[in-house]
């Protein structure tokens, strides 16, 4: 099926280019041909010109020069696994460039075999950075949409642990006068400061986590405990004071491998969802729990009050842009965002419509080298 | 000399290190303090004791200080001082505060020294009006 590449490929790498046309290739196409230890065999002129390599310093050298750190292990994995069972691969790869710069690539990667029946990997590659840019705003847009929607709480969340904070600290300055001091007492208030700063800290610290963008951030070990703290600690507030109960309950901690900024970024849309959903209704809560669904997978559930979404709702509530809200309101790209994080992390996000009440469920491997 | 000598003074906040701190505040001054965690227990309070003097979180859980307001602003020449504490996360700003009938609204973190000597003023005015 692939016969009529090799002998485009199999001719001389200067003749390559202008050959592409003939086999309906349009010129912007990078066209690659790679053997099975992923030495590079042959590249086309675009190649060369959008990674900055020359073909000298491309043929011969391994394709894991232009590899970077946005995807985890095991994407390549899945793409290997894919390409050696013989099957085509086609998918979004990130690069890096000799300057140092990233760009995109809608690739299709097909595996056959040479003319002496080893086995070879011709890849075809269209450049898409200007549209995953596009695509990274636009989440970058939503989540800071979802941020300003929660300003109000945060303001509320510090500016009380703040009165706390100052007002035993001017106390405690009134009293270091002349006076004898009462030591149990100053102890007692600088617990209490103590104690106050660190759930300001915390605030801050979730606040920070999720306004960046995470997309780039390597994938570490992290618990899942402190990853929930940081995440209530920004929408805790606004559920106490809507009067929406907000249970969480996990036994013991886990640590997964994770792009942290960004799984708090899911759960956080999640719970904001449910609020919305939720606040009208009489009865009013949300609920968080997580456990293993099998050795090396967690399963994070977020359930609400609510009865559930209707019917098109529920076939529709993960594409990007489809809202349930008034114009202005919502993005309709938070469930689309969390769904594409999910994936990026070799997970998954689905809606049980079997439960009585409004279940999501997330499940992530605990380690992204896990097959 | 203290500022709030005997002073009967109502905290309403639904968070009780707030509590404390102001307790302790409005204790060194010499006033007699209770505290509230909800509107409902405040308002109990009102209708047995005799306070002076509220201050009161502009917003809890599920419900405002607005209903502690209206309540302290019955009967002729018994008007008790309200105060708001806030977050600046309500709409309400100090000029609407002090149009519903508050004595003032005080934007957290405030100063507790400026609290103490708002009421001890706002006391002085009254006493004087009496007279």
């Amino acid at each position: 099926m692939f016969n009529i590449f090799p002998s485009v490929l199999n001719s001389s790498p200067q003749r390559l280019p202008s050959a592409l046309p003939s086999v309906g290739l349009s010129p912007s196409a990078i066209v690659t041909m790679i053997d099975e230890d992923g030495v590079i065999l042959q590249a086309s002129e675009k190649f060369c010109s959008l990674s900055g390599y020359t073909r000298d310093e491309l043929i011969g050298s391994s394709q894991r020069m232009l590899k970077c750190a946005v995807h985890p292990p095991i994407f390549f994995e899945t793409l290997r696994k894919t390409v050696e069972s013989g099957s085509i691969w086609h998918g979004e790869i990130c690069n890096r460039a000799k300057s140092g710069g990233l760009y995109w690539l809608d690739t299709t990667i097909s595996p056959m075999l040479s003319s002496e029946g080893k086995r070879q990997y011709l890849s075809i590659q269209f450049e898409i950075t200007d549209r995953k840019n596009m695509q990274s705003q636009l989440a970058q847009t939503a989540k800071l949409a979802a941020l300003g929607e929660m300003a109000a709480g945060i303001a509320h969340e510090i500016n009380s642990p703040l009165a706390i904070v100052k007002g035993k600290a001017d106390r405690m300055r009134r009293r270091l006068g002349p006076d004898t001091l009462d030591l149990e007492s100053l102890r007692r208030d600088l617990e209490t400061i103590s104690a106050t700063t660190t759930r300001i800290a915390q605030i801050i610290t979730g606040l920070r986590c999720f306004s960046r963008s995470g997309d780039n951030d390597p994938f570490l070990p992290a618990s899942l405990t402190t990853i929930l703290d940081s995440t209530f600690a920004l929408c805790q507030e606004r559920f106490r004071l809507a009067g929406v109960l907000l249970r969480c309950s996990v036994d013991g901690d886990f640590n997964l491998e994770c792009r942290a900024a960004q799984i708090s970024q899911v759960l956080l849309n999640l719970l904001s969802n449910s609020f919305d959903a939720i606040q009208t209704l009489p009865e009013k809560w949300v609920s968080v729990t997580a456990r293993l669904s099998d050795p090396r997978h967690l399963e994070i559930v977020v359930t609400d009050s609510g009865v559930g979404l209707v019917q098109p709702v529920a076939d529709q509530c993960m594409q990007p842009f489809f809202t349930t809200k008034a114009p202005g309101e919502g993005t309709g790209l938070g469930l689309s965002i969390s769904l594409g994080i999910l994936h990026s992390h070799a997970g998954t996000l689905a809606l049980d419509r079997e439960a009585t009440h409004t279940r999501f469920v997330i499940t992530l491997p605990l380690t992204q080298a896990d097959k | 000399m203290k500022k709030l000598e005997g002073v009967s003074t109502l905290i309403v906040d639904d968070e009780p290190f707030l509590r404390e701190v102001l307790r302790e505040c409005l204790e060194d001054e010499g006033a007699v303090v209770c505290e509230a965690d909800t509107v409902a227990s405040a308002l109990k309070i009102l209708s047995k004791s005799n306070v002076q003097v509220v201050v009161t979180d502009l917003r809890m859980p599920g419900e405002t200080g607005l209903s502690i307001l209206n309540a302290t602003q019955v009967g002729v020449g018994k008007k008790k001082p309200l105060y708001f504490l806030c977050t600046g996360m309500t709409r309400m700003t100090r000029n609407e505060a002090l149009e519903l009938g508050a004595a003032d609204l005080f934007l957290k973190p405030f100063d507790y020294e400026t609290v103490v000597a708002s009421i001890r003023t706002e006391l002085d005015r009254k006493q004087a009006a009496r007279i």
